[in-house]
């Protein structure tokens, strides 16, 4: 009689076990793709700003003529365009900042170009995630080279 | 033998729970961690680049910062006015230790997880008497996950290489 209770308690141990081995094993599996469908979400949103950061920093309509590496923007090609041209070349839902190093002015048809920050379809208090890089900026006037930075962001 | 076939099979199943449980935390961390490889690499090149074609504020033959080196690199002593007062002057190495410097350090300022080493040497060792200057942590290129951009300074006679590497801090 208790041989047999023994034996039927070793079953139930067993089952226990194996169930919890399974719930681990489901749980695991969810756990595992949420993971990569999370990572693969961050490394397409990487890919598409370096995208936009390329498509930018090379862009003729930015960059001045003869750089044909890219990286150069001109600053007056970026003080006359807007967000409309630009959506019409790169598609919606994205903005855009070029910004010179140590610059707080941004930039306008009254002060430039004594400003140094350029700012494209960006709304502001709306989530986004964003990429930088530096580049150069040509100061069309003075035909000085300065750093800067450019970034790019997309709206969540 | 009958007698531990019940705790053989209990300590099977641990094992078997223990290596899921291992190989679910592996592939989990591994799944979180993304890769920026591309991104970095685009970074750096641009980085190098900016800072080579940036004016320095200086005449000729300091006008930009690549200029600035090769002049540094190859012509010693040779001393650069600056462009607004004509009574500063200072030598090829002392702009390029003044401005390359603090140029990359500025745009860092933006990135403070990134560690930077710049080396440039000639493209010929055997030319310059194997000359390098460098700027930045030299432990940078010791380091597990490293991003380089190289760029040539093309002149007559000499070439010079540059090379940048970034690392996370």
């Amino acid at each position: 009689m208790l041989r047999g209770q023994a034996h039927l308690m070793e079953y139930i141990l067993m089952g226990f076990f194996i169930m919890l081995v399974i719930v681990l094993v489901v749980f695991f599996l969810a756990g595992w793709h949420i993971g990569t469908v999370k990572s693969k979400g961050s490394l397409l949103r990487q890919q598409k700003a370096t995208l936009l950061l390329k498509a930018f920093s090379n862009s003729p309509y930015l960059n001045k003529e003869g750089f044909k590496e890219g990286g150069m923007l001109e600053d007056s090609k970026l003080t006359v365009l807007e967000c409309d041209d630009l959506e019409e070349m790169m598609g919606k839902g994205w903005f855009a900042e070029v910004r010179i190093l140590d610059s707080t002015t941004e930039c306008t048809d009254e002060n430039y170009p004594k400003c140094g920050i350029w700012k494209f379809c960006k709304i502001e208090g709306k989530k986004f995630t964003a990429y930088d890089v530096p580049v150069n900026i040509y100061r069309t006037l003075t035909k000085d080279v300065e750093v800067g930075i450019l970034t790019v962001g997309f709206y969540e | 033998m009958s007698r531990f076939c019940g705790q053989t099979s209990l300590v099977m199943i641990v094992l078997i729970m223990l290596i899921f449980i291992v190989a679910g935390l592996y592939l989990l961390v591994s799944s979180f961690t993304t890769e920026e490889t591309e991104y970095y690499n685009l970074y750096a090149h641009n980085l190098l680049v900016s800072v080579m074609r940036a004016k320095t504020g200086y005449k000729n033959p300091c006008e930009t910062v690549s200029d600035t080196l090769y002049c540094a690199m190859t012509r010693l002593g040779k001393q650069c006015k600056h462009l607004r007062d004509e009574t500063i002057k200072k030598d090829c190495r002392e702009v390029a230790d003044e401005v390359t410097p603090e140029l990359i350090r500025k745009v860092l300022a933006t990135k403070p997880s990134l560690d930077y080493y710049m080396i440039i040497q000639p493209e010929d060792p055997r030319t310059l008497g194997g000359e390098t200057i460098t700027y930045g942590n030299p432990d940078v290129k010791n380091r597990r996950n490293t991003w380089t951009a190289n760029e040539r300074i093309l002149r007559y006679q000499t070439n010079l290489q540059v090379q940048l590497i970034l690392a996370g801090v």
